[in-house]
């Protein structure tokens, strides 16, 4: 079984002053309400341009209800270029030049698509992560 | 202006046979950058229970009315659970985003797209006594004095549990604006709604209605079992 943990850090000595806030959390990856370990894991790098409508980031072929993750990292230098992030015909939220994410994914349905959009102009270089518990390769065509 | 950092790293050194190791961090700036966020909400830790598993209710964890829309805000969520079967189901809107097992967190963008909130008119006019009440959303005002005017300046002076009120000094209508995105199956506000107990014939009648639209983004959680489940939060928003 594999072990791979993610970390975050979240801080800031003044958004609450006399209150710095340090949040640091640290999980390890599991298989659905297990203690076995993620195996399969998707890593990629894209570009997105705002021309196009939303793209999937991936196909929705895993086991409905179970443990998967999600990584995006908006790649762009330019603040006026974001990421819209959506699942399904709901916006989850936009994702800034250098932000990133880090979700759940129930992708065991159509319905749990994940979509990305670039807005505003230009081309925005994207990275991407996605963690499995199942994963189902597209029929044949 | 605030400087919030949020950085993330996942490492792993068997799940492929290069090791894994990733890792970002960005500053949260309001949208379109160079401005640092500087509104919180603050860490919050709570405990859900429910009587049996029947009863478990999600938790609407932040109502997208109370925020920007469009706005550069970030949520995380962490489920403090030690049991690995536990999990929160996160959903956005009606949308299932995924399951926060035991001891995981997660941090995304968070829209914040509300619907419409119901609103209505209400004018006072015609003949108005001293002591004459009108009553609406459970809050009760009592006239202390016989003018129009007066009468709604009192009315836009009390606080209602789901209203917002406008108006404007001495003029005989008030506003209503209801605090939150409506339900799709709301009716229109009617002169009905209000109770109006007047020893002249004065009036309060209720006008230009228009019912709201449901939200589109509220963020709710739902606890896997009803025994004691644990989870942090926090919203970082324009």
């Amino acid at each position: 079984m594999a072990t791979t943990t993610a970390a975050v850090s979240i801080t800031s000595e003044d958004l609450m002053p006399g209150m710095p806030l340090a949040i640091n959390a640290i999980s390890t990856l599991m298989q659905t309400g297990t203690t076995t370990g993620l195996e399969l894991v998707d890593i990629g790098y894209g570009k997105l341009t705002e021309a196009s409508s939303a793209d999937s980031l991936h196909e929705a072929l895993g086991t409905l209800d179970t443990a998967n993750w999600v990584y995006i990292c908006n790649n762009s230098t330019d603040q006026s270029q974001y990421i819209k992030v959506g699942i399904h015909d709901t916006v989850i939220g936009n994702l800034g030049a250098g932000e990133w994410l880090w979700m759940p994914w129930n992708m065991g349905t159509a319905d749990n698509e994940i979509n990305i959009e670039a807005e505003t102009s230009g081309t925005i270089p994207y990275d991407y992560a996605i963690f499995k518990s199942t994963y189902t390769l597209p029929a044949k065509t | 202006m605030a400087t919030t950092t949020a950085t993330i790293t996942i490492n792993s050194t068997d799940l492929l046979t290069d090791e894994l190791s990733l890792s970002a961090s960005a500053t949260l700036t309001n949208a379109g950058g160079g401005t640092g966020v500087t509104q919180t909400s603050g860490l919050a830790r709570r405990t859900t229970s429910a009587a049996s598993a029947a009863a478990i209710q999600a938790v609407n964890l932040y109502r997208a009315g109370d925020y920007t829309a469009n706005g550069a805000n970030k949520v995380y969520i962490k489920n403090t659970s030690a049991t690995s079967a536990e999990f929160f189901t996160v959903h956005i809107d009606q949308e299932e985003i995924g399951r926060l097992y035991a001891g995981d967190w997660m941090f995304m963008p968070w829209n914040a797209t509300s619907g419409t909130k119901a609103v209505f008119t209400v004018t006072i006019a015609a003949t108005w006594a001293v002591g004459d009440t009108w009553e609406f959303d459970g809050v009760t005002m009592t006239a202390a004095s016989a003018t129009v005017g007066s009468v709604a300046n009192q009315i836009h002076a009390l606080n209602y549990p789901n209203w917002e009120t406008t108006h404007t000094a001495d003029a005989a209508t008030v506003v209503f604006t209801a605090r939150y995105a409506s339900s799709a199956s709301e009716e229109l506000y009617a002169t009905a709604d209000g109770t109006l107990d007047t020893n002249g014939n004065g009036t309060a009648n209720i006008s230009s209605a228009a019912v709201g639209s449901k939200s589109e983004s509220d963020i709710t959680i739902r606890p896997s079992v009803h025994t004691a489940m644990t989870y942090e939060s926090l919203l970082i928003h324009e």
